[in-house]
């Protein structure tokens, strides 16, 4: 041995881990030998022995890639794809979480320390559920694991595509402050710390973390604006319903309706002046440029603190806490809304001729066009103002992205306990009992909210001028009345101008009990066994805004409260058997019981490692398992969607006709519960092969395949649902489909069903290699998973979603390819890495299979540790630049009926429309393209 | 530092005792992992042994670590003369003659604090370093102890061993371990 050269670091020893057991070229230690357990067991082991596929970052990793928070370290993962990394319009800012093998949001199981953490208060758009990992301070984990095959016979529900088990730094000893900053599109900061004491009998450990980002709209990325938002006339971010409005004349029917005639639609004479926008001089519609209604990464703030402790009450019998709290304070921007009284036959709102700010008279050439006279020429002799309808935003400039802007404020907040004891049983048996409290809390307060039944009143009553003279001629009395001023006041806006509150709650109990320990002697080898049960209970509530709930907010859909609760009884069992000194089986098998009409389900799973040789093993395993349906799926949810309208109000007098102008809308899809849904439930199997070589070189390659079946999603998806209206009998009359006065698309209503399915296959190959270089250490790694296979069924038709961005379905992007390659120059006190990533090119499904291109970065990164510079510890100073050459993110390539890339410009009925070459929202927020450009940032650590 | 002077303490109690003990129960009881249950051994053997002998520490350590610079505790306790005298359990009216030192190290005096930290440093040799299951590295001293790897963290070794490396105490006594000309402080825990 000491003759032997060695240099390990504990960068490669992670690595190792993940490839399979130490290098060869440095023996274990008999006498101090400890017991580990590695995520896909309960049973303890005295080796990481590589049974089982399992990629590991460990805290070196964490520092040379250079995160700040833990949804960086994704990226390093290949097998993970189609996580949410952006969150425009949906309520999942903030959060982050694992998508392995792209199965879905709630089909990779986070634990924490081997046990289930709590559930995010919010949910994906199938109301599927899981674990926020930025709720954790980045410098309490010292690796997470990530078990790459179904694992329900052991964990239960979620355990579909793998296991993402995060570890702390449980033993720490010291107290070592760290913090960053680094420099993109935003910035971002943070500062935090661990610390730990340990004593004979126990010990605890302190860590916490302060992070700071800043926001970014659409408008401030250069390669956006290029796509879709080259100037206000041209952009794609333009709304036909504006701020101020467009108007049709309109007689009152005896409720005091609005009922358009039919006419010609008008914008608002000074729709430019308010803040509108015209595409071009005759334009029959005011418009409202929303691009920076809402910012593509959003402010926020966190504060997080985690806290662990155990002690030995005696030889037998150990005790251990955890306790954590975590807020993320995210702030939105708050555009302005549209506004639909109900008290206008169509949608919008009613303007009665006697308004002392119309000006509009009925044409005498044609009495149901309208006209505008203007307040210079208005002559109560001779004009009569007509009754309008109007489609029109109450608020525009006032709220969008000006000094004025106010924000939405979304809260979330998690505070968990765990208690838990360890009881030997016995020479080689142990109980292990512990009980997990976990809440989650969503609080959102945003700062407009309209009743649309005072709105309408004050309209009426002449009280809110909802024309564009309010803003554009504020000082301008009304030649109606002689009185009456265009500008109106805070006290009639906080009249029908309300803010908004809603809320959710998720509390999560697990009760644990596993007992482990020795079965037998079996060819001269201790076969050792586990066996246990869990009790876990689910709450959520779910309360939306009070006028929203009630139906009386601007908009007339309803969105109520949700309540539902799941509990869940599991039993499992799990053997390892050392056939020989080379072979060794585990069998496990778990039962989870629902109760109910999901009922229960058991899954079994087999695995195995041969290892024939010191330098070559070979692993597999095969088993079932499962996600189960969500409280939010059995109950209800609703989230947004940007959907291709095929449908367009150009038909005759405005009438909603099944002709395409291009539209693309931000939508509500209200998904309506079902009591009747059943688990999905996944079959797969795994082979891997692990090479270790006694030159410092680890190689693995694993092949996987999960067939998932009885997908859990909307009856049609609502894209589906809109497109189907117009294709069943050319006409848009699907009640499923909401649209406004306009005729534009506001929400879709669909339901969750078990339908459709998923078939999956690929390669991961993992590669290490720990050299001697010069006075260094020089380590190379390479990681890379291939998708052969992602054939995706919604009951009725098939869908090749391997390299596709899966837009059209219930997954999320996933290239083919994800790469990287990485290496680590180490010497005395200095390090140096570079990385490359490959993300592969794919296909755009939104819009004919345009090609979506590959993106290609470079990561680097210089670390300097200055011992003794701060007291006796060590100063760590790290500089790094993440995406070295400012990469885009590629455009969502869009494609014509014949193939061809569409032209930035095409001509419409009104001159020219902008397309930009991009669909809509212009980048990918789920395929891992960091939108943020170049980053560059510095990192200390500070060992005290 | 209490868990050093504690240490140090053992060796003295252990070489007083080995004028009865034999070696092989000295290092039954060094084995021990646990603090209160090795103390207990100890006594069991000092209480066999008569009066205990002045005692020289140097040589004791030597013997276990010659490169090593373990030298006594500057508090009373430490004087190798006093080192079974100092364990209350064993000689209870010693406690007087101790109590003018409880908590002197807790009293604010920067040079003395610096005194103390010079002292932690504490140079040892590495004659083997191995690997536990994590790829986290245990470091056999010369003297037979095994430190094990606490953190996750790189550390650069010289190519051969044995080498030398300096032990030292942090904020809350734990234990850092430093190469001889290397840079990088890691965190590492007793294990033997």
């Amino acid at each position: 041995m000491t003759s032997s050269k060695f240099r390990l670091t504990a960068l490669s020893a992670g690595i190792a881990a993940a490839i399979g057991s130490a290098p060869p070229a440095l023996a274990q230690d008999e006498q101090t030998l400890e017991e580990i357990l590695v995520t896909g067991s309960y049973i303890r082991r005295t080796s990481f022995d590589g049974t089982k596929p399992v990629q590991v970052i460990n805290q070196e990793t964490i520092e040379r890639i250079g995160a700040a928070q833990p949804v960086d370290v994704l990226k390093e993962l290949t097998v993970n794809s189609g996580s949410q990394f952006y969150n425009e319009t949906n309520n999942r800012a903030g959060t982050a979480m694992f998508n392995v093998r792209n199965l879905g949001l709630g089909s990779t199981l986070t634990l924490l320390n081997g046990k289930r953490a709590g559930i995010a208060p919010v949910a994906d758009d199938t109301g599927t559920d899981y674990l926020d990992i930025n709720q954790f301070p980045i410098t309490m984990i010292e690796r997470i694991e990530v078990l790459t095959d179904g694992a329900s016979a052991l964990y239960g529900s979620q355990a579909v595509a793998g296991v993402a088990n995060i570890i702390t730094r449980k033993g720490f000893e010291g107290f070592e402050l760290s913090g960053s900053y680094s420099d993109s599109i935003i910035e971002q900061q943070d500062i935090g710390f661990a610390a730990g004491a340990q004593f004979d009998r126990g010990g605890f450990n302190i860590y916490a973390s302060w992070y700071q980002q800043g926001d970014a709209y659409r408008s401030d990325f250069d390669w956006l604006n290029e796509r879709l938002n080259p100037s206000p006339r041209e952009s794609r971010f333009l709304s036909s319903t504006g701020s101020p409005g467009t108007y049709r004349g309109a007689t009152l029917n005896p409720a005091g309706n609005a009922v358009p005639t039919g006419g010609n639609r008008v914008p608002d004479p000074d729709c430019e002046a308010a803040g509108g926008v015209l595409r071009s001089p005759s334009d029959s519609r005011c418009r409202y440029l929303f691009v920076d209604q809402v910012s593509i990464i959003s402010g926020e703030e966190r504060v997080q603190v985690f806290n662990e402790f155990e002690w030995e009450f005696s030889d037998r019998l150990r005790y251990y806490a955890e306790a954590s709290y975590s807020n993320n304070a995210i702030e939105r921007a708050s555009g302005g809304a549209t506004m639909n009284t109900g008290q206008a036959v169509g949608g919008g709102f009613t303007i009665p001729g006697s308004h002392p700010f119309n000006f509009f008279i009925a044409d005498p050439a044609n009495p149901d066009d309208i006209v505008y006279i203007g307040p210079e020429q208005w002559n109560n002799s001779i004009h009569t103002a007509t009754d309008l309808q109007a489609t029109a935003r109450p608020l525009g400039r006032e709220v969008n992205n000006t000094a004025l802007t106010q924000y939405i404020k979304r809260e979330l907040a998690y505070s968990r306990i765990l208690n838990g004891v360890e009881f030997d049983i016995g020479d080689t048996w142990s109980m292990d009992l512990s009980y997990g409290w976990a809440k989650s809390t969503r609080t959102t307060n945003a700062p407009h909210n309209y009743r649309s039944d005072v709105f309408q009143d004050l309209v009426k009553s002449g009280e809110w001028n909802p024309f564009g003279t309010r803003i554009a001629n504020p000082a301008l009395v009304s030649p109606k009345d002689g009185t009456s001023v265009a500008g109106t006041s805070d006290i009639t806006l906080a009249k029908f101008d309300t803010p908004s509150a809603s809320n959710a709650r998720v509390l999560e109990q697990v009760t644990d009990l596993v007992f482990t320990g020795d079965l037998f002697e079996f060819n001269g080898n201790t076969v050792q066994a586990a066996f246990g049960s869990q009790y876990r209970d689910v709450l959520i509530e779910i309360y939306g805004d009070s006028l929203s709930a009630a139906g009386e907010a601007n908009e007339q859909s309803i969105s109520g409260p949700v309540r539902g609760a799941e509990d869940v009884w599991a039993v499992f069992g799990e053997i390892a058997v050392p056939v020989t000194d080379t072979l060794e089986m585990q069998f496990a098998l778990r039962r989870e019981d629902y109760g109910g009409s999901i009922g229960a389900t058991t899954d079994p799973k087999v695995a195995f490692e041969f290892r024939p040789m010191d330098w070559l093993g070979f692993r597999g395993s095969w088993g079932t398992s499962f996600q189960a349906p969500t409280v939010r799926q059995t109950a209800s949810a609703t989230s947004s969607a940007f959907i291709d309208d095929p449908a367009s109000p150009t038909g005759p007098g405005g009438s909603t006709v099944c002709v395409s102008t291009g539209l693309n809308n931000n939508i509500t899809v209200a998904v309506q519960g079902s009591p009747d849904l059943a688990p999905q439930e996944s079959e797969n199997f795994n082979l891997g092969l692990v090479l270790q070589l006694e030159n410092g070189f680890n190689a693995s390659v694993d092949y996987f395949n999960f067939d998932y079946q009885d997908l859990i999603a909307q009856s049609e998806g609502a894209q589906a649902i809109v497109n189907n209206d117009c294709l069943d009998d050319g006409v848009p009359n699907d009640p499923r489909v909401i649209r406004d006065a306009g005729g534009q698309l506001r929400q879709v209503n669909t339901e969750f069903v078990n339908i459709g399915s998923v078939e999956t296959s690929g390669l991961d190959v993992n590669l290490a290699w720990d050299v001697d270089v010069g006075v260094g250490d020089l380590f190379l790694n390479a990681a890379a998973t291939y998708v052969t296979e992602f054939a995706v069924s919604d009951g009725a038709v098939s869908f090749d979603g391997a390299g596709s961005r899966n837009f059209r379905n219930n997954f999320s992007t996933l290239p083919e390819l994800r790469a990287h390659f990485g290496a680590t120059y180490s010497w005395s006190e200095s390090s140096l890495t570079a990385k490359f990533r490959h993300i592969d090119e794919y296909r755009n499904d939104q819009s004919r299979n345009g090609i979506v291109e590959a993106w290609n970065v470079v990561d680097a990164q210089y670390n300097q540790v200055f011992p003794g510079l701060l007291g006796a510890g060590d100063t760590s100073i790290t500089v790094g630049i993440n995406n070295v050459f400012d990469e885009d993110p590629p455009r969502l390539t869009r494609l014509d009926a014949n193939g061809n890339e569409l032209p930035a410009f095409r001509p419409s009925a009104g001159g020219v429309i902008y397309d930009g070459q991009s669909d809509r929202p212009g980048y990918d927020d789920r395929a891992g393209h960091d939108l943020r450009g170049r980053i560059v940032y510095v990192r200390f650590t500070q060992d005290f | 530092m209490r868990s050093l002077s504690v240490l140090v303490l053992f060796a003295a109690a252990a070489n007083a005792a080995a004028q009865t003990a034999s070696q092989q129960e000295l290092e039954a009881c060094a084995a021990i992992e646990r603090a209160i249950e090795r103390l207990d051994c100890f006594e069991t053997l000092t209480a066999r042994g008569a009066t205990p002998a002045p005692v020289d520490v140097q040589a004791v350590t030597e013997e276990h670590a010659p490169t090593s610079h373990m030298e006594p505790e500057p508090e009373a306790e430490a004087e190798p003369g006093q080192a079974v005298e100092a364990l209350p359990e064993i000689t209870p009216d010693a406690g007087r003659g101790r109590l003018e030192n409880v908590g002197a190290e807790q009293l604010r005096d920067n040079g003395r604090e610096e005194q103390r930290r010079e002292r932690d440093d504490i140079g040892a040799m590495v004659t083997e370093v191995s690997e536990g299951p994590r790829g986290n590295l245990l470091f056999h001293l010369e003297n037979g102890q095994v430190w094990r790897q606490n953190e996750a963290r790189y550390v650069p070794l010289p190519a051969n061993a044995p080498f030398a490396v300096q032990i030292s105490r942090g904020l809350f006594g734990e234990y850092r371990l430093r190469v001889e000309g290397e840079g990088r402080l890691v965190r590492i825990r007793r294990v033997q």
